[in-house]
C-alpha cells in the first residue's frame, strides 16, 4: 500500500505537469488552460443550448433521461478519442517501466496507480461538462414545469464521478488484446507504429459508423416543413429516445436520475461500474507485464529483428534531407511518439466527417454551424503539431551530438520545420477534402479553408519550434511526459483555437445578428476576416523568424 | 591540429568560471590525455571544443579553422565519441552511419568500404542492420567509435572512452587510437583509467578547478618523477590529500 501511494503521488505530479516546474511555469500553464477552456466554451455553448431546449421538449414528449444520456455518451466517446493515445503510452510504452521492474513494487500497484492517475485526468475534463449538462437539463426541464428532486442532484454528482470509468475500462478491454497482437511485431518498430495508428483509425471509424447510423434515421425526417411543427419535433424526440436509450451503460444512471425505476436502474449501473473495475483489475493481473513493456530483453529483440537489406542504405543525400530523413525515422520508429505525432491525420478527418453527417446541411443555420465546426477543428488541430512543439526537446541527450556535427543551425531548424510543415499540410488537405466530400464546404469554402488552414499551421509550426528553442527540455522519462509537461503545446493550440472561435462567432453573427447582409456579404465577412487573421499569423510567426531562431539555438547549452 | 587559446567558460548563475584561461595544443601524430578530478572542468572543456557549449572568451582552432567563425569546417575535421555513447537509437547501425556519412559528406563510393572495415574491426558486422536500441552498452559504444572515425577526421576527441567496454573492445579501441596517430592525426581524450593513460598517451594535461595545472609528455614525467606512478603523480598535483607516499607504507 505504501509503495502504491508513493508511486501514485509521483504519477499524479507528472500527469498534472507540475513536477519540477517553476512557480512561473505553473501559473503560465494554468492561465493557458483557462484560456483554452474559454475557447471551448463557445462551441459547448451551442451544445448546451440545444440540450436546454431538448430538455424542455422532453418534458412534453418524453425522453429526458435519453437526452442527458446522449451528452454523457458523446463525452465518453470524446474521452476515448482523446485519451487512447495517452493510455497506450502510459501503460505500454512508459520509459520508467524498466526502472519500476527492478523495484519492490508489484505490477498491480503500478497498474492501479496508472489507472487512477488516468481516471483523474479524464475526470478533470468530464466532471465540469457532466455537471453543467445536468444543471442545464434541470433548468430546461424546470422551465417546462418539471422540477427535479434531490435524487437527481445526488445521482448527477455520482454520475459525474463514475462516468470516466466506462471509457477507461473500454480502452483497457480493447488495448490489452490489441497490444498483445502488436507486440508480435516489436522487432519491426515502424510496422508496430503503423499498426497502432491503424487500430486507432479503426476505433475512430467505428465511432463514425455509429454516427452515420444515427444520421440515417435523422435523414428520414422531413425538415422542409416548419422546424417547430409537432410532427417534426415528435420524430426528432422519438429518434433521440431510441438512440439515447441504447447508449449503455450510462442510460441506467440517467434513468435513475430522472426517477424512472430509480432503485433498480441505479443498482444495475452500480453493479456494472463495480464489475468493470473488477474485470479490468483481473485482466491486468493476468495480462499486464511490466517486463514486456520495459523492453529489457535486448538480446532477444536484437536476434529477432529482421535483417534489413543494406545494399540501398549507402545513398548520398543533401544534408537537410538527411536530417529530415533521420528525424522522420526517429519519430515513426518510436511508437509512443508516432502515435502522438500522427494521430491528428487519423482523428481530424474522422471528426469532420462525424460532425458533417451529424448536423448535415438541412437548413442555412445547420450548414453554417457544420462548416464552422469543421473549420474550428481544422484550426485547432493545426495548433497541435507535436512534430513542432517538441522539435528540439525530443532530441533529449542527442542534442549534444547534433551540436558536434558539421551542419549549420539553419539546416537543423529548417529540417525540423519542413518536416512539421509536411505533416500539417497533409492533415489540412485530407480534412478539407473530407469536408468537401461530405458537402460541408463548397469549392470556394474548400479553397479558403485550405489556404487558411495551411497558413495557420505553417505559422504555428514556426511558433512552436521557436518556443521550444527558447526553453528546451532535454530531461524527460517518456515522450508523453515531454508533450504534456510544459505550456509549449498549449500556446500554439490556443492560437489555432482562437482563429477557429473567431470564424465561428462571425458565422453566427452574420447569420443571425447582422440585418440586410447578403449571402456573399456573410461569406466574405466570415472568411475574409479568417483569411486576414491567418495571413497575419503566418507573417507574425513565420516571416523573418529563422534568423532569430538560429541565434537562440546557438545559446542552448544542453 | 587542435589549439585552445585563453578558453574561459562560465555557466549562468555561477560565481566562478568552470574553465578559466585555458591554453592547450595537440600536435599532429600525438595522443594527449586530459585528466582531472571530478568537477575540474574536463567535460566543459571537451564540450566547448566539440561545439556543444558556446563560450564567450578564448579561441579554439581545429586544423586551423576557428570554431566560432568557421564552425562547419572545424567540425568536419573532428570526430567525437561522447561518454554516454549517445546515438539515434531508433535507427539501425547502418542507417545511422549512413546518416553520419551524409552529414560529413563522405563520398558514396568510399562509405560502404569504410563502414564495413570499421564494423569488421569492432566485431559489429552481424549487428549492423539491427536497430541500435537493441544493442548492449558496449555495442553502442562501438557504433559511436565507428561514427567518429568513418569520415577520417584529423582530430579524434573521446570523452571517457573506456567506460563500459569489455577488455577486448578496450584493447581494440586503444589500437585504433594508436593507428589513428600513426597516420599523422591526433587524439585527445579524457579518462579516469590512469593505467591506460600511462601506456597509451604521448602527452598529458591535468586540469583542476578550471585551470590547467600540468602539461607534460610521458617521457618528461618518467624522467622527473621516476619514483611516482602516474596515479601517484596525479594525486599529488591535484592535492587530493596525497603526499606522494604509497598507501599502507606506515603499516
Amino acid at each position: 500500500m505504501f509503495n502504491f501511494l508513493s508511486l501514485f503521488r509521483l504519477d499524479l505530479s507528472f500527469a498534472f505537469g507540475f513536477k519540477g516546474a517553476s512557480r512561473k511555469e505553473i501559473i503560465k500553464r494554468i492561465a493557458l488552460m483557462a484560456l483554452i477552456c474559454v475557447c471551448f466554451a463557445v462551441p459547448l455553448f451551442f451544445v448546451f443550448a440545444i440540450l436546454y431546449f431538448g430538455a424542455q421538449l422532453s418534458v412534453v414528449y418524453g425522453g429526458l433521461a435519453e437526452i442527458i444520456n446522449i451528452v454523457f455518451f458523446a463525452m465518453q466517446l470524446m474521452m476515448i478519442a482523446i485519451f487512447l493515445p495517452s493510455y497506450v503510452s502510459v501503460v505500454f510504452f512508459s520509459k520508467d517501466n524498466e526502472l519500476l521492474a527492478s523495484l519492490p513494487i508489484g505490477k498491480s500497484a503500478i497498474f492501479s496507480s496508472r489507472m487512477l492517475t488516468m481516471y483523474l485526468q479524464m475526470s478533470a475534463v468530464s466532471l465540469p461538462i457532466t455537471l453543467i449538462a445536468g444543471i442545464v437539463t434541470a433548468c430546461g426541464a424546470s422551465a417546462a414545469g418539471y422540477g427535479v428532486g434531490a435524487v437527481f442532484w445526488i445521482l448527477l454528482l455520482l454520475a459525474s464521478i463514475t462516468i470516466p470509468i466506462i471509457p477507461l475500462s473500454l480502452i483497457t478491454l480493447i488495448s490489452f488484446p490489441v497490444m498483445k497482437f502488436v507486440s508480435l511485431f516489436k522487432a519491426n518498430s515502424t510496422l508496430k507504429s503503423v499498426l497502432i495508428l491503424l487500430l486507432y483509425g479503426v476505433i475512430m471509424a467505428l465511432i463514425y459508423y455509429g454516427v452515420v447510423s444515427f444520421q440515417n434515421y435523422v435523414n428520414n425526417i422531413d425538415f422542409s416543413s416548419d422546424l417547430t411543427s409537432n410532427n417534426v419535433i415528435m420524430e426528432l424526440m422519438l429518434i433521440v429516445t431510441k438512440f439515447g436509450g441504447y447508449m449503455y451503460p450510462s442510460i441506467f444512471i440517467t434513468k435513475a436520475m430522472t426517477g424512472v425505476s430509480a432503485g433498480v436502474n441505479f443498482g444495475i449501473y452500480a453493479a456494472i461500474i463495480i464489475g468493470l473495475i473488477a474485470f479490468v483489475l483481473l485482466l491486468s493481473k493476468f495480462f499486464y507485464s511490466i517486463r514486456e513493456s520495459s523492453g529489457s530483453n535486448k538480446k532477444a529483440d536484437r536476434d529477432s529483428a529482421p535483417q534489413v537489406d543494406s545494399a540501398h542504405a549507402h545513398k548520398s543525400m543533401p544534408v537537410r534531407l538527411a536530417l529530415m530523413r533521420k528525424e522522420f525515422l526517429c519519430v515513426i520508429r518510436e511508437s509512443q511518439l508516432a502515435l502522438q505525432t500522427f494521430a491528428p491525420i487519423v482523428i481530424l478527418p474522422v471528426l469532420i466527417v462525424v460532425y458533417s453527417l451529424m448536423f448535415g446541411k438541412g437548413n442555412a443555420a445547420q450548414a453554417t454551424m457544420t462548416g464552422e465546426i469543421s473549420f474550428f477543428l481544422i484550426a485547432m488541430i493545426s495548433g497541435v503539431n507535436v512534430m513542432s512543439t517538441i522539435a528540439i526537446s525530443r532530441e533529449g541527450e542527442k542534442f549534444a551530438l547534433l551540436k558536434t556535427m558539421p551542419v549549420t543551425t539553419k539546416d537543423i531548424i529548417l529540417s525540423k520545420l519542413w518536416l512539421a510543415d509536411i505533416l500539417s499540410v497533409i492533415v489540412v488537405v485530407v480534412s478539407v477534402i473530407c469536408a468537401a466530400a461530405c458537402g460541408t464546404f463548397d469549392w470556394a469554402e474548400s479553397l479558403i479553408a485550405l489556404t487558411c488552414g495551411i497558413l495557420i499551421s505553417l505559422g504555428i509550426n514556426c511558433f512552436g519550434i521557436a518556443r521550444d528553442i527558447k526553453n528546451p527540455n532535454f530531461r524527460f522519462n517518456n515522450y508523453k511526459e515531454l508533450v504534456k509537461k510544459s505550456s509549449k503545446s498549449l500556446a500554439p493550440m490556443l492560437v489555432g483555437l482562437a482563429i477557429g472561435v473567431v470564424n465561428m462567432l462571425l458565422g453566427t453573427l452574420s447569420l443571425y445578428l447582422i440585418q440586410g447582409l447578403s449571402k456573399a456579404g456573410a461569406f466574405w465577412l466570415k472568411w475574409g476576416v479568417t483569411l486576414a487573421l491567418s495571413v497575419a499569423i503566418f507573417i507574425l510567426f513565420r516571416v523573418n523568424r529563422i534568423k532569430r531562431m538560429c541565434i537562440d539555438f546557438e545559446k542552448i547549452e544542453g | 591540429m587542435l589549439k585552445i587559446s585563453g578558453l574561459t567558460k562560465q555557466y549562468k548563475g555561477q560565481n566562478a568560471p568552470a574553465v578559466a584561461n585555458l591554453d592547450l595544443e595537440v600536435r599532429p601524430g600525438e595522443i594527449m590525455a586530459f585528466l582531472g578530478p571530478n568537477g575540474a572542468g574536463k567535460s566543459t572543456t571537451i564540450k566547448c571544443i566539440t561545439g556543444i557549449l558556446p563560450y564567450e572568451i578564448g579561441d579554439i582552432e581545429i586544423c586551423g579553422y576557428n570554431l566560432k567563425t568557421n564552425p562547419i569546417e572545424a567540425k568536419m575535421h573532428m570526430g567525437f565519441v561522447p561518454d554516454n555513447h549517445v546515438t539515434y537509437e531508433n535507427l539501425t547501425a547502418t542507417d545511422y552511419l549512413n546518416f553520419i556519412c551524409n552529414i560529413y559528406r563522405v563520398p558514396v563510393s568510399e562509405r560502404k568500404e569504410r563502414i564495413d572495415e570499421l564494423a569488421e574491426l569492432m566485431s559489429l558486422t552481424q549487428a549492423m542492420n539491427k536497430p541500435i536500441n537493441s544493442f548492449s552498452h558496449g555495442m553502442k559504444q562501438k557504433v559511436s567509435v565507428i561514427a567518429a572515425l568513418v569520415h577520417k577526421p584529423k582530430v579524434w576527441i573521446l570523452d571517457e572512452p573506456m567506460t563500459g567496454l569489455d577488455p577486448k573492445s578496450a584493447h581494440i579501441l586503444k589500437e585504433l587510437m594508436r593507428r589513428h596517430c600513426e597516420e599523422g592525426n591526433s587524439v585527445f581524450f579524457s579518462s579516469h583509467v590512469l593505467e591506460v593513460v600511462e601506456k597509451l598517451c604521448d602527452r598529458l594535461a591535468i586540469i583542476k578547478d578550471g585551470q590547467l595545472i600540468e602539461v607534460m609528455s610521458m617521457d618528461e614525467l618518467r624522467d622527473k618523477k621516476s619514483d611516482l606512478s602516474l596515479e601517484e603523480f596525479f594525486l599529488s598535483v591535484t592535492d587530493s590529500g596525497f603526499d606522494g607516499e604509497s598507501y599502507g607504507s606506515e603499516a
